[in-house]
């Protein structure tokens, strides 16, 4: 007699269970994947901007859609970075007890300006989202 | 139904059952297979919570520590009840056992020129417990399942559950299981079998033990006619979180941790004075009970159990993270104090039984016949008694145990694996086939007692009467009691008629080997008229050397429960009073 | 090292898109005749971006294993006794919400108790409780009850968490506690998972310690020396208690079952990091595929939800930052 399981597994549909405990891995999920169609179709109106004439509402339209949905993608990249260069001591969730006993071999002096990094970088990439919109429309 | 060939079947997955599989798979080689068959998942077996560490002489030449002042101290600790030889074997294999596991990949706290480090703990005279943080068995565990899955003779069969099994003219022929998957009942034929199913603790309620600590093993055996041994010593752990029984363990003494009563006195000095604290279990385990019982216990707000505290403040935050977070994380987590700042409260509970099925000492069973041996049958692990822990085991000596005859099992099985052809066992199949008849029969009755209402009474009986401290008054009332359960659980209610991971069936058959374990145990506690280390009576309040320095024999006879005795080995140590 | 260097492309468009928008608003600024080249390398920025992407998120076999899904709808609520059952005293009375699934029907069906409750009991205790007391067909596992054996994995009002470590008043809401299986493991019967799949994962990668001295490691004389320092390397994820919690949580397993998963990953970063070991970049290349490390998007959620902190997201970005730095190493 074999063994019946039963698979919930392999539908997008899945993502929205995040919800419930990790709401900034929803967000960074679900622009991904509107990210990943979305590249592909500005990147084909870019293209099709040097054949026809486009007009630049519809350009500007999709810059700024694009730079929208990399906002999540932006903060992760730079968070993976920091993560990395520390071990998980800055935006990772290491046993506690193990933190606090292994910090005085492994956590880098410079923890904290890694600490600060993906936040510098995400205000960087608002800033220029805002000054999108004001160079644009004002 | 379902009929498996093996050449070593290993049933139980705790620290003792994987390590035989590992070393007879590596004397096999590719010449045989190994069956490893386990009632829950393989790295969940009840080892996983051995938490202070694991005992062994590592550098002997440079403390001044010997195997002699271990062995010693484990005798003395036993109070003069373990086998004198088993211990020098066990003390000698220690330090080896502790290297593999380090071979293998277990973490151990290292000093700062990568020696493995110790720490103090009760009843050894000397730091010589070697530990990974306060998570020795689990990391053990996850080394040696890491280990068995590397092994191409090996077969894992999770969450199998054994219902019997089959000895027949003193050679085993094979055992049943159910696939809880399934619900299918499968045959295990194997020319040679360890059994490392762990203790019977579960028989009390308030204990330290997984909920799956049940002695399905032992009990299988005693059902199989085999003799079991010194059943009546059952270890209580002094410091056991209240309310759940979570065990705090003894390292957090062995740190410096105090124990203290309602009136902040560090009351150990009255039982103990040399050594305080560090004191074997059962001397802290009566100490606490005497405090409570005369007053100087404090009663916890909402569950209403009286208990002592437990003072690791003096410890500081970075040792406990250091050393023991899991204490750390698990108080915060089930009653939300930090034992950095706060006493944590703390009562004794059910932790180890020192008793199970009778063995040499290389781990082989003896026959119903108690002379003979069942030469393809071997226990290791605390399932067995090979008596080195005698009336009462000292921290941190069941892993070297397990460890140790896990090794010892598992080489001899595989010797005798190479050299033997597969015997006579014709039999097997038709006994299998009403065993399953017997099953079916058990999950099909409509109505009967509620086996959960059974364990619960079994359960208070046991607490109430077979506790620290025991009367003759007290064990009759739980013999009785026993007696009266035993009868009702001959008529269990099976509600769940399904095949799909039928827990309910499972829970009537582990509660159906309790009543077996609670049984015997108690028989053999009336009928030892002394009190020898964790067997305290109010009656008899004294060692008796000239009478009872002997080991209990029991056996199933046709009218019940037949007692006999069988003397202690004694080599360098003669028995002298044991004195803190 | 193949797939790290198929990945290449993916990772650079992923910070040089941005980098090239951000240049592109610049120039706009003070610059005007650079969008001449900026236009096209963001063109080309987006389409490797998405092209190489879909890749990961969208893969060809997208459902491989085990047998098809079902509707996971909850169909049927039964409201069982309206009087609470007592279990302690000083109790407080707790509607627990219980999601079980039929094997037979092949549902989601859900139940509500009323139970009584005090400070200190867990969702186990609780589940036990329904178990001996109402309904004993309920299964699930459960064993050590402190946390360790990683037996009692269930989801606590949408959140995977160990049902032995998670209070029952703490995450009483208004509207109750609801319990359910997980969902990022195949499911057998009401709460218990199957986990054939999740072990299968685990053996891919090799999770022993691999030494050359075969014989020594055995007979095992001396140890092997290792400082504190090499051990605290590996020791986080060494705490792995097998509890398939981090595969429910993670979004890639959820959508596609043939991403290996944040617990594989985790224990080869362990032996990866351990200095003991000698498979060396063997191991990296057990894991160097899109079905491994590269499948990692990054969400963390793995390390959120994971009860003993061996944060499974930090172990693949290490093995990520492992593998480029050997691929250019040994190329």
């Amino acid at each position: 007699m074999d063994k019946q399981v039963y698979e919930l597994r392999g539908r997008q549909s899945n993502l929205s269970r995040l919800v419930h405990f990790d709401k900034e891995a929803y967000i960074h999920m679900l622009f991904y994947r509107a990210l990943i169609i979305l590249s592909v179709v500005a990147g084909a109106v870019f293209f099709a901007s040097y054949f026809f004439n486009l007009s630049t509402a519809v350009f500007r339209a999709f810059f700024m859609i694009i730079w929208v949905l990399f906002i999540p993608q932006v903060f992760e990249s730079a968070k993976g970075m920091s993560v990395i260069a520390t071990r998980g001591f800055v935006f990772g969730h290491l046993n506690k007890s193990y933190r606090s006993t292994a910090e005085k071999y492994l956590k880098p002096r410079a923890a904290p300006l890694f600490k600060a990094f993906p936040y510098a970088v995400l205000a960087a990439w608002l800033a220029g989202l805002v000054l999108l919109v004001l160079t644009w429309f004002i | 139904m379902e009929v498996l060939d093996y050449d070593i079947l290993v049933l139980g997955s705790g620290i003792a059952g994987l390590t035989s599989a590992i070393h007879a798979s590596k004397l096999l080689g590719g010449s045989g297979k190994i069956a490893i068959i386990s009632k829950l998942h393989l790295m969940r077996s009840h080892s996983i919570a051995a938490e202070g560490g694991i005992s062994g002489v590592l550098y002997p030449s440079e403390n001044g520590d010997t195997f002699d002042l271990h062995a010693y101290d484990t005798i003395k600790g036993s109070d003069y009840l373990a086998d004198q030889d088993a211990v020098e074997s066990l003390v000698a294999s220690a330090p080896k056992e502790i290297r593999f596991f380090e071979h293998l990949g277990v973490p151990w706290s290292r000093e700062p020129d990568g020696k493995i480090t110790s720490r103090a703990f009760g009843g050894m005279s000397m730091k010589r417990t070697a530990f990974a943080a306060d998570k020795t068995g689990f990391f053990m565990m996850r080394a040696l399942y890491d280990t068995v899955l590397g092994l191409s003779n090996v077969e894992r069969f999770h969450e199998h559950f054994a219902t019997s099994l089959f000895v027949k003219n003193n050679k085993f022929i094979g055992l049943t299981c159910v696939d809880l998957a399934t619900g299918a009942v499968k045959l295990f034929k194997g020319k040679t079998c360890i059994i490392a199913t762990g203790g019977y603790s579960r028989t009390y309620g308030f204990t330290t033990t997984s909920h799956s600590a049940t002695g399905d093993g032992t009990a299988l055996a005693w059902e199989a006619g085999l003799p079991l041994k010194d059943m009546e010593f059952v270890q209580f752990h002094p410091t056991a979180l209240v309310p759940n029984g979570i065990l705090i363990t003894e390292a957090a003494r062995g740190e410096g941790g105090l124990l203290k009563n309602a009136d902040d006195e560090r009351f150990m000095q009255r039982y103990a004075p040399s050594v305080m604290e560090l004191a074997p279990r059962d001397i802290v385990s009566r100490a606490i009970m005497t405090e409570i019982s005369e007053g100087r216990g404090i009663t916890q707000e909402g569950s209403g159990i009286e208990h002592v505290y437990l003072d690791l403040t003096q410890l500081g935050e970075e040792k406990l993270d250091e050393k023991l977070p899991m204490i750390k994380e698990m108080t915060i987590k089930s009653l939300g104090l930090d034992p950095s700042k706060e006493k944590i409260p703390v009562r004794p509970a059910t932790h180890f039984t020192m008793g199970g099925i009778h063995t040499d000492i290389e781990g082989r069973v003896f026959s119903h016949d108690r002379k003979n041996r069942i030469e393809n049958l071997w226990a290791a692990g605390e399932c067995g008694c090979v008596s080195i822990h005698g009336a009462n085991r000292l921290g941190s000596n069941s892993l070297s145990e397990c460890a140790v005859w896990g090794r010892a099992t598992g080489m001899a099985a595989a010797k005798y694996a190479r050299v033997h052809e597969h015997g006579y066992s014709i039999g097997a199949k038709a006994m299998a086939a009403l065993e399953e008849k017997r099953l079916e029969r058990l999950t099909d009755r409509g109505k009967g007692n509620d086996p959960y209402a059974i364990r619960e009474r079994l359960q208070s009986l046991m607490e109430e009467h077979m506790f620290v401290f025991r009367s003759k008054a007290g064990m009759e009332k739980a013999r009785v009691g026993i007696a009266r359960l035993k009868l009702q659980a001959k008529d269990v209610r099976i509600v769940d008629k399904g095949k799909v991971f039928n827990t309910n069936l499972r829970d009537a058959l582990e509660i159906k080997n309790l009543l077996d374990l609670a049984a015997v145990s108690v028989k053999c506690a009336i009928e030892r008229h002394e009190s020898r280390g964790a067997h305290s009576r109010t009656d008899y309040k004294s060692r008796d050397d000239k009478r009872w320095l002997k080991h209990t024999i029991a056996r199933k006879s046709r009218t019940g429960i037949d007692i006999s005795y069988l003397p202690v080995v004694i080599t360098k140590w003669q028995p002298k009073p044991r004195e803190y | 090292m193949r797939e790290t260097i198929r990945n290449a492309p993916l990772y650079a468009a992923m910070i040089g898109v941005p980098v090239l928008m951000m240049a592109e608003l610049l120039s706009s600024l003070f610059y005007p005749p650079a969008s001449a080249i900026l236009v096209p390398l963001i063109i080309i920025g987006l389409f490797v971006f998405g092209f190489s992407a879909m890749r990961e998120v969208y893969p060809k076999h997208a459902i491989s294993i085990g047998t098809p899904y079902y509707f996971n709808g909850i169909t049927k609520t039964t409201v069982e006794k309206k009087e609470p059952s007592v279990m302690k005293k000083n109790a407080k009375e707790v509607k627990l919400k219980l999601v079980r699934f039929n094997p037979s029907s092949k549902r989601m069906e859900a139940n509500i108790y009323t139970i009584a409750v005090d400070r200190f009991t867990t969702v186990l205790d609780a589940l036990l409780h329904i178990k001996e007391k109402e309904d004993s067909t309920l299964s699930m596992r459960y064993s050590c009850r402190m946390g360790i054996c990683g037996s009692c994995g269930v989801v606590v009002n949408g959140k995977p968490c160990l049902a032995c470590e998670t209070n029952v008043l703490n995450s009483t809401g208004l509207s109750g506690i609801e319990v359910s299986p997980m969902h990022g493991n195949p499911l057998l019967k009401d709460l218990v998972n199957d986990f054939d799949d999740f072990f299968r994962r685990h053996i891919a990668v090799k999770p022993q310690l691999f030494r050359e001295d075969k014989v020594a490691q055995y007979v095992a004389d001396a140890e092997y020396p290792q400082t504190q320092k090499q051990v605290e390397a590996f020791l986080p994820y060494s705490y792995c208690i097998m509890c398939g919690l981090c595969l429910d949580a993670c979004p890639v397993v959820n959508t596609n079952p043939d991403f290996i998963g944040p617990q594989a990953l985790s224990q080869a970063q362990r032996y990866l990091a351990d200095s003991r070991d000698q498979l060396g970049t063997e191991r990296i290349k057990l894991v160097d595929s899109m079905e491994g490390i590269w499948g990692c998007e990054f969400a963390g959620s793995c390390s959120k939800v994971c009860p003993k902190g061996v944060d499974p997201a930090t172990a693949i970005q290490l093995l990520k930052s492992e593998a480029v730095d050997r691929a250019i190493k040994y190329k």
